[in-house]
């Protein structure tokens, strides 16, 4: 019920077609078998009325329903809702069942003039317009024969259609959300366990999907139940910037394809048939579209499935192959020296659990705040805020390498397995119970994947942290210069992990400052362009979406534009720079915010 | 169905590597170790061979018990089999030393059509092992190839002369040192390189290849280092201000001035 529209529209179409089912099934019931068995009518006195009124209000209801349903497909044409044969024909049939319907009791009503049959509004009405217009009893008679068996005809028509047609969705969507993973929103599918695989010595696991058989059949029975209303696509970043991803568009191919697959003998690999590579790549993994979409399709693991098996094959670019081979020799995606990873803080006195191994919070910088110069500013405002707090903290140092959580959204599941037991280890060589980071997608994957593979450490994100830094009176802010603020939210935070507060929040502790709200904000936020690894290669994008985003912040006239992500930071400031807006617009981090007022 | 023996060489991830300016040697610990680009290279372009014609890739490393990984790598790659060639004895062996021990060890395997390996490695810049071994085993050689065509027993190889683009050709067996413009060697992912470990490696030393102290190691090098010196190259930071309209000609004759831009 997040859009109202489609919703009540649904609703109405929906009870109506329900009740009148059940009740058309009752009267079936009454009349051919509780009469026949035990000489007795269920459906009799004021009860029968009741419900004969209430039968023919539902119709009433779902006539609405689909006049609204036609109604906005004629006029208010949503964008991405294609109208194809399937919508003419459910229309149609549903309109003709419905009216064929209160025909057939204007005409009973008209024959047998019962004194009760004002109960009966709608079909009431239908015998007085009959009568009305001269229609007689004999050649009603003979007429009501052919109606009702074309009446009854239609019915089981339209029955028997649902698998043949888009209405597949009311079985399919059900069970669906029945079905549907219970796994948080930020965590993945893990196809393997590399701690057993290592134990085993047995590396052969097929990973990824190639055929639509390798996805599992959860993943199968929520294609079937896309109803193509397009909203994943109209939210979809990928589409908006041009690519030749269309998430809707996506799961159709594949739901085709199972048809397809189902007709060949033991099936083929056929993915890449209908699957060009680059919808797959041009995924920011943003969400956007799950969350979205009604019947709780999960767009992302599918194409991450799809990605895992590109990668298997060695199918990637340059670039791709760069970042990868970056992080295998170097941890980090950059691929600059491992010894580096501390540059950021040189003249700050920052230490490690060597240095001091009593500590309550290890300080993760991520690759980003660590060799990136414009997020090693970030990484000193947060290092600036924690000292004035007091707080005991530690970093990793040299120790700390990429969480190839961005490997695993493009595909390399191994790599970032064997990064997660690493890391693991360590964090358990010294005792780590809290962690805090500036990255997201570090948060993200912390929180919800590392428990998966033997992680117990407590993860927040550094807004989090500072909203309580504020809150408990640990850090105290001098009002800065009155001055208009817009806030990005970055997915992985507020749309994965519903952490919306929090920044809005520490903005606001501010002082002299209003918060202006972008078009797209909270989970339902726009996504910068950079996540699923989509930072680190090019994807033919007709418009930026960074530039797309940052015209959306741009319109709240605000003359700061938060972030609280590396990477959001990076790609906004590129797009300020390409909209030569850097002098009106500035980016910073809330970090950055906040320390400049310490 | 070609039979190919590439050579590959385990270097440190040279981007990670530092010079302890007091005792001016190289600080190795904790340096990542990588496969040498060029070798790289080679290992595509083998495989990529197989794939055409069929056939069978050996991969023969030379280096300490770690290169192990490299060779892991490489069979990762689609390299068949591997060998290890790996002892004390073999440690400061240079490019002569090391032509000998290769050719050891291929004189073994016996059976090849072509030998591919790096034209150099990323670390000694030496260009040499490659014209050695095809020297020491009487091979015909082409170095430097940056296009390889096999047809029948032949292959016809375009050199990357920097100024010119020569194209030859030689017959098989022969060997064929390669550049980093002939391909772009795949990425095998980690699980591609763990199921790897079941391929065949053979470890050889020296006693397995019938190799005598003085034939290896420093003993049977003919280059001896007598001393390092660390150069310091220290940056000009040349900074320029104001508009980049105005800047640009200035960065432009800047550069002109320091011969790294041609004017022509």
């Amino acid at each position: 019920m997040k859009k109202p529209y489609p919703g009540l529209m649904h609703i109405l179409i929906y009870s109506g077609i329900i009740v009148l089912f059940i009740g058309t099934t009752l009267v079936m019931i009454d009349s051919d078998v509780w009469v026949p068995l035990f000489h007795r009518q269920i459906l009799v006195g004021y009860f029968y009325l009741t419900f004969e009124s209430f039968l023919d209000a539902f119709g009433l209801v779902a006539i609405a329903g689909l006049a609204a349903a036609i109604f906005r497909r004629l006029f208010l044409k949503p964008s991405n809702l294609p109208t194809s044969n399937d919508d003419v024909f459910i229309f149609s049939i549903l309109i003709v069942i419905l009216s064929t319907g209160y025909l057939l009791e204007g005409i009973r009503l008209a024959v047998d003039k019962p004194p009760w049959a004002p109960w009966s509004f709608v079909g009431y009405h239908v015998a007085l317009f009959l009568e009305a217009r001269g229609v007689v009893a004999p050649s009603l008679v003979r007429f009501y024969d052919a109606l009702w068996w074309f009446h009854a005809i239609l019915a089981f028509t339209a029955v028997a259609s649902i698998p043949y047609t888009k209405l597949f969705h009311i079985l399919t969507s059900p069970l669906n959300a029945l079905f549907l993973h219970l796994r948080p929103k930020g965590q993945l599918s893990t196809p393997f366990d590399l701690k057993q695989l290592l134990a085993s010595g047995n590396f052969d696991v097929r990973v990824g999907a190639s055929a639509i058989t390798d996805f599992s059949w959860q993943q199968r029975l929520s294609f079937d139940s896309c109803t193509q209303c397009g909203r994943c696509t109209n939210a979809c970043p990928a589409t908006a910037a041009g690519t030749l991803l269309s998430p809707m568009h996506l799961i159709l191919k594949l739901r085709d394809q199972m048809v397809t697959q189902s007709r060949l003998d033991g099936g083929s690999p056929v993915i890449a048939d209908v699957v060009n590579p680059e919808e797959l790549w041009a995924c920011t993994t943003c969400r956007a579209c799950v969350n979205e979409c009604p019947v709780l399709i999960d767009h992302v693991d599918a194409i991450v499935d799809m990605r895992r098996h590109l990668v298997g094959e060695g199918k990637f670019d340059r670039a791709k192959r760069d970042f990868l081979t970056n992080l295998n020799n170097s941890s980090n995606p950059y691929g600059l020296p491992q010894a580096d990873r501390m540059k950021w803080a040189d003249g700050l006195d920052v230490k490690t659990p060597k240095e001091q191994p009593e500590f309550d919070i290890l300080y993760w910088v991520g690759c980003s705040g660590s060799y990136d110069p414009r997020n090693q500013r970030v990484s000193r405002a947060v290092v600036k805020i924690l000292q004035a707090a007091h707080v005991n903290f530690v970093v990793l140092g040299t120790e700390e390498k990429c969480n190839c959580e961005t490997a695993r959204r493009l595909g390399e599941e191994g790599r970032y397995q064997q990064s997660a037991l690493e890391l693991i280890e360590t964090f358990k060589k010294y005792g780590v119970k809290e962690i805090i980071t500036q990255c997201p997608h570090c948060f993200n994957t912390f929180k919800n994947e590392y428990p998966e593979f033997g992680a117990t450490a407590h993860v927040t994100h550094h807004s989090q942290f500072i909203q309580q830094l504020i809150d408990t009176g640990r850090i105290k802010l001098t009002p800065g210069a009155k001055r208009a603020l817009t806030l990005h939210d970055p997915c992985y935070l507020a749309r994965y992990n519903n952490v919306i507060d929090p920044p809005r929040r520490v903005l606001s502790s501010l002082g002299n400052v209003t918060v202006e709200e972008m078009k797209r904000s909270r989970e339902n936020s726009f996504c910068c362009g950079a996540g699923g690894a989509n930072f680190w290669y090019k994807v033919d994008q007709k418009r930026k979406i960074s530039a797309i985003r940052f015209e959306e912040a741009r319109d709240t006239q605000a003359s700061v534009l938060a972030t609280a992500c590396p990477f959001c930071t990076s790609m906004l400031e590129d797009a300020s720079v390409a909209a030569d807006a850097k002098e009106n617009v500035q980016i910073l981090d809330i970090a950055e915010l906040v320390a400049a007022q310490l | 169905m070609v039979k190919i023996i590439v050579l590959v060489k385990q270097v440190f991830q040279t981007a990670d590597l530092k010079v302890d300016r007091s005792t001016k040697t190289l600080v190795t610990q904790g340096v990542p170790r990588v496969i040498s680009e060029t070798d790289k290279n080679a290992i595509e372009e083998a495989v990529r061979i197989k794939e055409k014609h069929g056939g069978k890739i050996s991969a023969v490393s030379l280096g300490p018990p770690e290169a192990k990984e490299a060779l892991r790598e490489a069979l990762a790659m689609g390299v068949d089999e591997a060998y290890l060639l790996t002892d004390p004895l073999f440690d400061g062996s240079d490019a002569h030393a090391s032509a000998n021990i290769l050719a050891a060890a291929i004189t073994k395997i016996l059976e090849y059509d072509l030998i591919l390996c790096g034209a150099y490695s990323e670390d000694q810049y030496a260009f040499q092992v490659g014209p050695r071994l095809a020297e020491i085993c009487n091979l015909p050689q082409i170095t430097f190839t940056a296009k390889l065509t096999l047809s029948g027993d032949r292959v016809v190889a375009e050199r990357d002369l920097e100024n010119e683009r020569q194209v030859v050709e030689a017959k098989l067996p022969c060997l064929v040192t390669v550049v980093r413009e002939i391909n772009e060697p795949r990425l095998p992912t980690l699980m591609a390189i763990m199921g790897a470990s079941k391929k065949p490696t053979h470890t050889w030393n020296a006693a397995d290849l019938s190799l005598e102290p003085g034939e290896v190691g420093f003993d049977g090098s003919l280059i001896e280092v007598l001393r390092s010196t660390v150069s310091a190259g220290e940056r000009k930071r040349v900074t320029l201000q104001g508009e980049p309209k105005d800047i640009a000609p200035k960065i432009i004759k800047s550069l002109v001035e320091e011969g790294v831009l041609a004017v022509s």
